[in-house]
């Protein structure tokens, strides 16, 4: 979808300079004169830079500057970027540009494709399986403050209630003042929190988003199907078809992030109920207020004994039961007592369902399908938990967790063992009936941690909670170790344990890990037939480049479904990805068409992160829209998926990957000047003083490209410009492939395979959903 | 490979201000292999210029160089400066443009 293709971005140029004009008569009413000529001075001459090439008069005019000044110039830049942003935000959410981006318009175009071919009844199945799990994450990528945010999100309001007018309206219209209002508060609000969040701040943001978007999101997309459906003859989804799942990893994920213990954990739990508790209880309130109707069926009027208002009679005692539960929830985190019993789904389902069966049942459709429905819906969706969280620990935690076990229970060092007698070990204990934790054992206070951690899942409902991932897991005894302290702290074992491989030699060997898990009976009954796995992204990348990691993953995920095939286990693909390219991020449609064949039937599950969170979920418009482009490509993935590479192509993408990980790593591995050219010539070192987020920017504090975390070494690289995470590798073995004869090939890869398309040759700034007409095979639906 | 958001001469000016002489010679042969990459890319995609069919795309990105050049030879300068000689004034200024440059890139991590 390109913006261009409407004439409309003349009002996004409008639009932008609109902003940019109010942001200088700010800074100009400050009586800062003296500033206002400033930037707009070094404006132009950037200007004229970039038409010259040659940026030395702007430096010029720069090093005039004083301290005072290069700050000031520096936040109205910024600021004025920002504004940019917003209008480009804005012009995706327009009415004018509906026909490009709405969520009606992503799945009619996948409607209209998919009849062609399939029947009405393959669709609707695929359709009856759709399932979008959203994994909210803490990763500080977010470099903008809450309070700023919100203001964007009003200025975006603001231009969507200006454009309706005409121009002289506009011009006296009090958004337009309130342009000005807003503006000015941004310019005289500080840029930086002064103090890193602690993981409950962070929490408190998804939950926001959660209240402030996707809480309306949800229902609006789903009515967004159910009039596609309508308009397409599908039947219309009914009210407990829930495709739509929101998990988090916030306070949850612990993995490098000492400030996430179990303590912080069970808060987090608890803070999400008491979110839940809060949303539900208006939204019962509002339909206790609007449900004063008579007329019911039998089975109603019989289960609410002849009550004059039935509706409400069944409303009144969930109301306060929610609100009995919140103020419960309140007082145990205030004076950390004891928390209530979790309210159940039934207990909130129940009630609200026999009010729609009866409106229903008396031809009050109007009324069942309203307000009502986007409650149930709601409640589906978010349920008395509000997100699932997950928990992730790092593999080695485990290992040690089970040494001083082993070492307590005197059977000698579980890390001297070999990975088979390691195996044999924790296989025979989860057999075993009898406690593995011996009465007075004594751990170290991280094993403790790791201890407790499973002591708040133990004690939590399952449906409160989503998968236990185990981040740098290599082998089967990492996900065994796993299931050993599941038990043996008192939990169910059958919670989804997820190794996610993340550098080039785990993905390599993650088939082999999964078929070594699933080959054992045992296994795959504790596990009820089905395995998540996580494929890592970033780190891959980080690790071999974007290339051969991007194959790596390609591959990892064909061997794992065949494997789960072979052993008739359901597999969910977990997708630890980015928002930019060298973190597995590429526009939403073309990134999951270019996964591999079947890879998407049970669903999609995948990380949105820091910015990513803002920029696609954070106004409920946006979220909506983001929605339907999930759901169309992953509609059309299932009933259309993209070509299988044939044999040319693998032999040639193999050579590819190979030749691009020896070039990647003769630089960044092998060459010694590397590390220290790196912390010269970009930013990173000085990243770490950025409070964005709760966790510390290192795994490790003692240096080396290994124990840097993928995202610092991505900011990094994109501040000054050199981009390397994007491309090193990748283009000198195209080089060397087209000259040893293989254009042609290289050229059909690139037209026909959207996977060589997305992973290798994505020319786009990996934002704007632009550019896939290069590809042939995702030109269907992108137009 | 996203090349789009790429600008030799802005790392080249980084490199100038902030890398030691014994490290320059490895700051060069990168944009050097950028530079091949790049062209290697091109002649695949069979095209001119990444962006060239999208006019926005294009267009989004030389307004956004405009404001994000004088930001990032504003870091370059304070990174410079800082390291000489550390001062919180100096390092507020250095996060704006950080914050600047991301919001500029749209994306960060």
């Amino acid at each position: 979808m390109t913006p261009s293709s409407t004439s409309n971005t003349a009002q996004l140029r409008q639009n932008v300079r609109h902003l940019g004009e109010i942001l200088g008569q700010v800074i100009q009413s400050q009586g800062d004169a003296g500033l206002f000529e400033a930037v707009e001075a070094i404006r132009l001459q950037s200007k004229q830079s970039r038409d010259d090439d040659d940026q030395e008069a702007l430096r010029a005019l720069l090093t005039q500057l004083n301290e005072k000044q290069i700050l000031d110039v520096a936040r109205a830049f910024s600021h004025f970027l920002n504004l940019a942003n917003i209008a480009e935000q804005h012009h995706t959410l327009a009415d004018y540009s509906q026909s490009l981006f709405s969520a009606t318009a992503s799945l009619e175009s996948a409607f209209q494709q998919l009849l062609k071919d399939h029947e009405h009844n393959r669709l609707n199945t695929v359709l009856k399986n759709l399932s979008i799990d959203l994994v909210l994450t803490a990763h500080p990528t977010e470099i903008t403050r809450r309070t700023l945010i919100h203001k964007h999100g009003e200025i975006n309001d603001c231009l969507t209630r200006l454009e309706i007018l005409n121009d002289k309206a506009a011009a006296s219209s009090k958004d337009h003042s309130r342009l000005k209002e807003l503006i000015s508060q941004i310019w005289h609000t500080e840029e930086f929190r002064s103090d890193r969040p602690t993981p409950i701040d962070e929490a408190r943001w998804a939950f926001a988003v959660i209240e402030n978007s996707l809480w309306d999101a949800v229902p609006q997309f789903l009515r967004v199907v159910d009039d596609i459906c309508e308009r397409y003859a599908l039947p219309i989804p009914p009210p407990n078809w829930s495709p739509i799942r929101i998990s988090s990893w916030i306070g949850g994920d612990r993995d490098g992030n000492p400030n996430v213990t179990a303590k912080v954990t069970r808060e987090v739990l608890l803070l999400a109920q008491w979110q839940a508790c809060t949303l539900l209880e208006n939204d019962i309130a509002t339909l206790y207020e609007e449900l004063s109707v008579t007329t019911a069926s039998t089975t109603l009027e019989e289960a609410t004994e002849g009550a004059l208002e039935p509706y409400r009679f069944l409303l009144k005692p969930l109301r306060d039961r929610l609100q009995g539960q919140r103020l419960n929830i309140e007082k145990a985190l205030n004076d950390q007592s004891l928390a209530p019993v979790p309210l159940t789904l039934s207990e909130i389902v129940d009630p609200l369902e026999a009010c729609y069966e009866s409106l229903q049942a008396v031809n009050l459709d109007v009324l069942a399908r309203g307000y009502l429905l986007d409650t149930l819906r709601r409640v589906h969706c978010f349920g008395p938990y509000l997100i699932q969280l997950d928990i992730r620990q790092e593999s080695a935690r485990h290992t040690q967790a089970i040494a001083e076990l082993t070492e307590a229970l005197a059977l000698g060092d579980y890390r001297d063992w070999n990975e088979g007698q390691r195996c044999d070990w924790l296989r025979g204990e989860l057999d075993n009936p009898r406690p593995l934790i011996p009465a007075g054992w004594k751990p170290t206070p991280e094993t403790q941690e790791v201890i407790d951690t499973f002591l708040v899942i133990a004690e939590t409902p399952q449906s409160a909670l989503g998968s236990y991932v185990i981040s740098m897991a290599a082998e089967a005894s990492d996900v065994l170790a796993v299931q050993v302290l599941l038990k043996a702290t008192g939990c169910t074992t059958n919670m989804l344990v997820a190794p996610l491989f993340e550098t080039l030699d785990d993905l390599e060997s993650a088939p082999r890990v999964v078929e070594e898990l699933l080959s054992d009976n045992a296994y795959r009954d504790r596990c009820d037939h089905q395995i998540m796995v996580m494929i890592g992204y970033s780190d891959s990348a980080k690790d071999a480049g974007m290339l051969a990691a991007g194959w790596a993953q390609y591959r990892a995920q064909e061997s794992l479904l065949s494997v789960c095939k072979k052993f008739a286990v359901k597999l969910q693909l977990f997708h630890g990805r980015g928002g930019s390219i060298g973190r597995g991020g590429a526009p939403a449609h073309d990134a999951l068409l270019s996964q591999p064949p079947g890879s998407l039937e049970n669903g999609l599950r995948v990380t949105e992160q820091g910015e990513m969170i803002r920029t696609k979920l954070g106004l409920t418009p946006l979220a909506v829209n983001t929605l339907g482009r999930y759901a169309s490509a992953i509609l059309q993935a299932n009933l259309t998926p993209p070509p299988e590479p044939a044999g040319e192509w693998r032999v040639l993408m193999n050579r590819l990957a190979q030749h691009s990980c020896e070039d990647y790593r003769r630089w960044v591995r092998d060459e010694p000047n590397f590390v220290p050219y790196f912390r010269q010539a970009t930013p990173e070192q000085e990243l770490a003083s950025l409070p964005l987020g709760s966790r510390p920017t290192r795994r490790r504090s003692d240096g080396g490209i290994a124990s840097l975390r993928a995202i610092p070494w991505i900011f990094a690289w994109s501040q000054n410009r050199l981009m390397l995470p994007a491309w090193l590798g990748a283009g000198s073995a195209l080089a060397r492939a087209a000259a040893d004869g293989h254009e042609v090939v290289l050229k059909s890869m690139a037209r026909e395979w959207p996977f060589f398309w997305c992973s290798t040759v994505y020319v786009g700034d990996g934002v704007r959903e632009i550019g896939s007409h290069h590809c042939r095979a995702l030109r269907p639906l992108t137009g | 490979m996203v090349f789009a958001k790429s600008d030799l001469t802005i790392a080249e000016l980084y490199d100038h201000l902030l890398v030691s002489p014994e490290l320059a010679d490895l700051g060069a042969a990168l944009r050097q292999q950028l530079s091949n990459d790049r062209a290697a890319l091109l002649a695949i995609l069979e095209t001119g210029s990444e962006l060239e069919r999208d006019n926005w795309g294009r267009e989004s990105i030389n307004l956004r160089d405009i404001y994000t050049a004088p930001l990032n030879l504003l870091q370059a300068e304070l990174l410079r400066r800082q390291r000489a000689n550390p001062e919180e004034a100096t390092e507020r200024a250095l996060m704006v443009t950080i914050a600047g440059v991301a919001a500029g890139m749209r994306n960060t991590g």
